[in-house]
């Protein structure tokens, strides 16, 4: 059974202070009627509130069965180990760049921070990065928070981070 | 300009630590084709890390413009909350808080909220019931999505909003 679509909402108050509720809505609706769903609950909330919604938000979780992906991390892993990939976009001056944790110490280049972007595996990544994935009727291609398209790796290299 | 979607990956270490990252992606596609994606880059992600990828989930952003009467008030405070419990069609439970409940939809001495308050009202009669879309009505439900038919209780309450040093 797929989890529900989660509806958030995000608050401020007075003493600028931040605070959030979910709702939890039925899947089988498109993007669209979700959108349509959240605006009418925004306002609900927003009358029945004396804080302010400042944000709102819908997400779906996305079901990754049968694709064989790994179902224990090695004895390795730490989610504090990253791998920051930096990527310009076709604005100049607007970057784009993620922090992958529990990256793989194999795949950094022996003696530096450098990620290992001759690899297969890391290649195969970037390329997707820079160029999108194929999908039924399209190819997504990933881009900034603006929607600018990313264009090309900037670094990628490994780094220590807390979690998120 | 519109803010771009998100495609996020949660990963964990053997140590049961959890982290995410996320990847921007435009806004114009549909809900099949984001699903596709997120599933082709995940199994790009899978052999680069060392952890496993523990979930996936698309979120999008809300434009809010639309909204009337949203500024907070000189009395609000996100710690007061209006505690709704739910009842499903399976019998299960399901909690909403509402922050920065309004002192005036409190029933006078006592902790409920008042159910005839007109937007108390909206918002249980919406949860209830569900609210109407283009093409159909999108009705509140459990995470397993067992739909929502009666309201347990409402009632104000207190909760923390985050640390404070």
């Amino acid at each position: 059974m797929p989890l529900a679509v989660s509806l958030r909402f995000d608050f401020v108050d007075v003493k600028n202070k931040k605070s959030f509720t979910k709702i939890r809505v039925p899947n089988g609706f498109t993007l669209s009627q979700y959108v349509e769903a959240a605006q009418a609950f925004a306002q609900i909330l927003t009358n029945l509130s004396n804080g302010s919604v400042t944000n709102a938000s819908v997400t779906f979780g996305l079901d990754l069965a049968g694709l064989g992906l790994s179902t224990v991390a090695s004895g390795l892993a730490d989610v504090y180990q990253k791998a920051r990939f930096q990527f310009s976009t076709v604005a100049s001056g607007f970057r784009a760049f993620f922090r992958i944790p529990t990256f793989s110490e194999t795949k950094v280049v022996y003696g530096s921070d450098a990620i290992d972007d001759s690899d297969i595996d890391v290649a195969a990544f970037i390329t997707a990065m820079e160029n999108g994935v194929v999908v039924t009727g399209g190819t997504i291609s990933p881009c900034d928070m603006r929607e600018n398209d990313i264009a090309a790796l900037q670094f990628a290299r490994e780094i220590h981070r807390k979690k998120s | 300009m519109a803010i771009a979607y998100q495609i996020t990956y949660e990963l964990e270490d053997d140590s049961g630590e959890r982290a995410t990252f996320g990847i921007n992606i435009p806004t114009t596609f549909s809900l099949a084709q984001y699903t596709e994606f997120g599933r082709a880059v995940a199994s790009l992600v899978d052999p680069i890390v060392s952890g496993r990828i523990s979930n996936c989930g698309l979120t999008i952003s809300v434009d809010l413009s639309g909204l009337t009467s949203n500024a907070f008030t000189s009395t609000s405070d996100v710690e007061e909350v209006a505690a709704f419990q739910f009842s499903t069609v399976d019998g299960t439970k399901t909690l909403v808080n509402v922050p920065a409940i309004d002192e005036l939809a409190v029933a006078s001495g006592t902790d409920d909220l008042d159910q005839a308050d007109v937007f108390v009202a909206a918002f249980i009669t919406a949860m209830e019931s569900g609210v109407a879309v283009t093409g159909g009505t999108v009705s509140p439900c459990d995470v397993a999505e067992s739909d929502i038919n009666s309201t347990v209780y409402a009632r104000e309450n207190f909760r923390a909003s985050g640390k404070r040093r």
